[in-house]
């Protein structure tokens, strides 16, 4: 299991809580979002990483999210699709 | 179809009335207590503890009746709550003001949150004053009864009577208030002609935004705490709202210009208000009927195990003021007709 949370918390802004909880799931995610993950780390944004209607870009863009949620969240359309866009869609 | 007249001044005194009796009742209990403990000081043999048993009795059976008296005086005060708000509402005069702008932070006068009848809220007061009262004999009978088990042990007897208060003060609160998802359903259902497809359609965006306050502070009246009115931002579609801690909702703007999101512009009044119950809570759990443990876990969630939708969507999602949050506005919707 590989540890992102410094990482997280230093570059991203992740307070403590939230990078334990990422770091658990960015660990979950499939081989290509971990690709996409390394090039992010290596300062090279996958904007056009993406699932169907979404991209990492979009997601940054229009969704408010820091890339690396971006990232997440395209693994987890992957997954499930239908609700997990309700999900982001529903920011209140 | 046959029609019930009541008047709020004769449920007045009937609650008067109440108070009065269970005041005499436990004014004769404690004197009957009090004087054969008297009694105990010159006369302590097995006759004496014979006429305990009879003390005993009597004085249960008269805590018995002064409950039910405080009982019936917390539903008449729930009846008359009902009654004082039906005799305030003017539905001819309820006409939505077309003076309150889109970003005006003004707040319909019929829908004041602080605008509860200064008789109404003594009453309520006052049967709160005397529930904790309530709560404190139980509380010392409670004590009693595990000392005569034999049990003396501070870690098992604090938790106990803890727990035995907690639900108490719980079900006080409930019983004096109302029930806060039924107080919003009844909320949303006074307003419900403002957010049916059909009204809700024809309406300017003025007047929207006019229902949309008027419901906001409703809610706040209904969960007790004071919401303001609500204000409106632009901003991306998927951001639906937010609530600060200033007192006002924030509602994404486009609920004003597009009528399909008639749903959602009510689910999120909703669903910031319970953000904003939850902070209330969070800090003084029983007076809003929320039991210790779940308000520690909103306290905990809020600081400092709070995930921002930017850093972590599913995880915000899954967060429990926010699951919370979810499932209390689509009761309420629910309930009131709307889902």
């Amino acid at each position: 299991m590989t540890d992102y949370i410094e990482l997280l918390i230093s570059r991203y802004e992740y307070t403590e809580y939230e990078a334990k909880l990422t770091n658990d799931d960015l660990n979950q995610m499939d081989a290509d979002s971990l690709t996409a993950l390394e090039a992010l780390i290596a300062n090279d944004v996958p904007l056009d990483y993406g699932y169907r209607d979404f991209t990492v870009k979009m997601l940054r863009d229009d969704y408010g999210l820091n890339p690396i949620a971006a990232i997440l969240s395209i693994s987890i359309l992957k997954k499930d699709y239908d609700a997990y866009a309700k999900v982001l869609k529903s920011n209140k | 179809m046959p029609t019930v007249s009541i008047s709020a001044d004769y449920l007045k005194k009937q609650i008067a009335d109440l108070e009065k009796a269970a005041d005499e009742i436990r004014r004769t209990r404690e004197s009957v207590l009090s004087q054969y403990q008297q009694l105990g000081s010159q006369w302590n043999d097995s006759k004496y503890r014979m006429l305990g048993g009879i003390v005993s009795e009597s004085t249960t059976s008269l805590r018995n009746i002064e409950k039910i008296f405080l009982q019936s005086q917390k539903a008449l005060l729930l009846i008359l709550n009902t009654v004082e708000e039906y005799e305030a509402i003017n539905i001819d005069n309820h006409v939505m003001p077309a003076t309150i702008g889109l970003y005006d932070n003004g707040v319909l006068p019929l829908a004041s949150s602080t605008e509860q009848p200064l008789i109404l809220r003594r009453n309520k007061d006052e049967a709160i004053s005397s529930g904790l009262k309530d709560i404190e004999q139980i509380i010392e009978a409670k004590l009693d009864d595990l000392h005569d088990k034999g049990i003396f042990d501070e870690n098992i007897i604090a938790p106990e009577l803890q727990h035995l208060r907690d639900e108490c003060e719980i079900q006080l609160y409930s019983d004096v208030y109302g029930n806060v998802t039924e107080k919003c359903v009844s909320c949303l259902c006074q307003l419900g002609d403002y957010f049916c497809e059909a009204n809700w359609g024809a309406m300017s965006e003025l007047e929207r935004a006019d229902a949309l306050n008027t419901l906001a502070v409703r809610a706040g009246k209904a969960f007790r705490i004071d919401i303001r009115g609500v204000n409106f931002f632009v901003g991306s579609d998927n951001s639906r709202g937010y609530y600060s801690g200033d007192g006002y909702l924030y509602l994404n703007s486009d609920v004003l210009s597009n009528s399909v999101n008639r749903m959602d512009a009510v689910d999120t009044v909703f669903h910031e208000g319970r953000h904003a119950f939850q902070h209330a809570s969070a800090n003084n759990p029983t007076a809003y009927s929320i039991d210790r443990n779940t308000a520690q876990q909103w306290a905990g969630n809020f600081y400092p195990n709070y995930v921002r939708y930017e850093q972590n969507p599913a995880r915000y999602f899954s967060q429990p003021i926010e699951a919370d949050a979810r499932s209390f506005a689509e009761d309420v919707l629910r309930q009131g007709g709307l889902l």
